[in-house]
């Protein structure tokens, strides 16, 4: 239990997969702009990488293993998330409506999200049983959706204060970024004794 | 439905191609890689025991060298430096929790119970910091420290061993590797050599 | 558009990093030296040319409902190629670059320009704009890297260039270092151009 803890700490703060991982910077710049939207993003985001993680584990553990095939691992897992996201779109259209119009622009673009392939294999990587795979996907989406909306929260205070042109837009988001990413870096050592 | 056919037959005519090339690729590639692999190891044996002749093919050894939470036993697999049939040193992988993840080691010792010398292999210490495990400066030192010679902690807590500067924890969590390394091989040491199968 | 201005746009005018934004979560993540940079955009210009050139001269044959699937398969097997060859014959660069060979695959782009490009032209103007664009991807990462090597470590290629005076910014090659350089060398870029118009 305590292992499992640790997973979701370490992803979620100190390795947060976007501000020290670099995974899931397009939608992190591209979608930020309103705290509403970060929300949905970042709810979707999640959703998809648990689901994801669940799957490409299964896939990987009966399928690409038993057959030596691991080398297929890339082109069979982005084909898989890439199915699951049409999937899950199909099924909040006919599910609920709402959700459809809160989340469905977003979930296209998960597919291309490299944070989702990124726990995938990772997961693959570090060797993870079915629990802490779960685990793993569940606390990385949840790190990026903390700090997409992190993002959105500065940004609408950005739009009152006086950027120069040159900055105005991803510059002045990527500066904001690096001062969050400096800040999330003091999580550092959170498990040394 | 003639649509439905003809859509799955282009899609599966293209996965089959990618499936092809890439089994191809993958067999010829298989060997290549694994030989890197083995290279990698050889090297880092090589610059563990770098007073000694490691040869290209090592013997080595599993031995039971304790029981985890669970009573499960916890195997440890040791490489076996030597030539001509007379062993001269041990060498085995561990890990261990530093200040920002693990530490990925690669330890040497003599048959005598001496560091023959150290390697790290991965670690995600602070660069500048505890990232300097690595320099020569650090890990250097312990070549020829054994467990009756030294004190086995940092020399502000009264030890012989100097540390990262402002890099306790880092500098710390290799010493204990280290230490409880030499204990292991010290408590195993004639199971281990007993135990060799060629490579 | 002649083959040779195909060519050049992906170069300064089209450049994927800084006028496409594209692609950037490598872009961040491997430019902590000028050899992992320049490797990267290596292999990712090796990808988009096998990637464009196949999709290029299956152009006609890919019926339009099922390009998308038909790309990703395209796309990552060259990734999974890419990712076999280094990881026989360079490991060291395979190591450096870790989990972000196979995420080329995820590359925007890779996709963005096998969609916009690559699937309605013709086969020598498909070649000539990806060599275009990946040495672009590959300039920008070099760019990149070159900044955040030399004031993180103060060397460049390995090579002590200011280390005899100058003690290294570590920040600059961690991930904060690589978000700020990023958007300073974004915003200068922003403010050249702006001034030239």
């Amino acid at each position: 239990m305590e292992h499992l803890f640790v997973i979701f700490i370490t992803v979620f703060l100190v390795n947060n997969f976007v501000l020290a991982k670099f995974l899931g910077l397009c939608p992190f710049l591209g979608v930020s702009k309103s705290l509403g939207s970060a929300k949905s993003m970042g709810i979707a985001v999640t959703f998809v990488m648990t689901i994801a993680s669940v799957v490409t584990w299964c896939v990987n553990r009966f399928l690409l293993v038993p057959y030596h095939v691991s080398y297929l691992k890339t082109i069979v897992f982005i084909l898989v998330i890439a199915t699951l996201v049409q999937l899950v779109e199909l099924f909040i259209a006919k599910v609920s409506p709402t959700l459809q119009r809160v989340l469905g622009i977003y979930l296209p673009l998960i597919t291309t999200n490299c944070a989702v392939l990124g726990v995938c294999i990772l997961n693959v990587q570090e060797e993870f049983g079915f629990i802490e795979s779960v685990v793993h996907g569940f606390s990385a989406g949840l790190g990026f959706t903390l700090a997409i909306c992190m993002m959105a929260g500065i940004r609408e205070r950005l739009e009152f204060a006086r950027v120069p042109a040159a900055m105005q837009g991803f510059p002045i988001s990527l500066i904001v970024g690096g001062l969050m990413a400096l800040s999330f870096f003091g999580f550092q050592g959170f498990f040394a004794h | 439905m003639r649509e439905l056919f003809k859509l799955s037959f282009v899609l599966t005519l293209i996965c089959s191609f990618a499936a092809l090339s890439l089994g191809v690729a993958h067999n010829l590639t298989k060997d290549p890689i694994a030989e890197q692999q083995r290279l990698k190891k050889i090297r880092a044996l090589r610059e563990v025991f770098s007073q000694y002749d490691v040869p290209e093919t090592l013997p080595t050894a599993e031995v039971v060298v304790g029981r985890d939470a669970d009573g499960k036993a916890v195997k440890q697999k040791f490489f076996l430096v030597g030539d001509d049939g007379k062993i001269f040193g041990i060498a085995f992988e561990s890990f261990t929790k530093g200040y920002n993840g693990e530490i990925h080691l690669l330890t040497g010792v003599t048959v005598g119970g001496e560091i023959a010398g150290v390697k790290v292999i991965s670690h995600s210490e602070t660069p500048g910091l505890g990232a300097n495990i690595v320099q020569d400066m650090f890990s250097g030192q312990f070549r020829g420290m054994s467990l009756e010679k030294n004190r086995w902690t940092v020399k502000k807590n009264g030890g012989d061993i100097d540390q990262v500067t402002g890099a306790t924890i880092s500098s710390s969590a290799v010493i204990d590797a280290m230490k409880s390394g030499l204990q292991m091989v010290s408590d195993h040491k004639s199971e281990i050599l007993d135990q060799t199968t060629e490579r | 558009m002649g083959v040779g201005s195909e060519f050049k746009k992906g170069i300064i005018r089209e450049n994927p990093t800084f006028k496409l934004l594209l692609g950037l979560c490598p872009t961040l993540a491997v430019t902590t030296s000028v050899k992992n940079g320049i490797g990267m955009g290596l292999a990712t210009t090796f990808v988009l040319l096998g990637a464009n050139f196949v999709i290029s001269v299956l152009r006609n044959f890919i019926p339009d409902k099922i390009r998308i699937p038909a790309f990703i398969v395209i796309i990552s097997t060259f990734v999974t190629l890419i990712d076999l060859l280094l990881a026989a014959y360079l490991p060291a660069l395979h190591e450096a670059l870790g989990i972000f060979i196979p995420l080329i695959v995820v590359n925007c782009i890779i996709m963005g320009r096998a969609e916009a490009f690559a699937s309605r032209s013709p086969v020598v103007h498909s070649i000539a704009d990806a060599l275009g664009m990946g040495i672009g991807f590959t300039l920008s990462l070099s760019l990149i890297s070159a900044v955040r090597e030399l004031f993180g470590t103060g060397q460049l290629l390995g090579l002590d260039v200011i280390n005899a005076f100058y003690e290294p910014a570590v920040i600059m090659i961690l991930p904060p270092g690589a978000f700020l350089t990023m958007g300073l060398l974004l915003g200068l870029l922003n403010y050249i151009s702006g001034r030239k118009r």
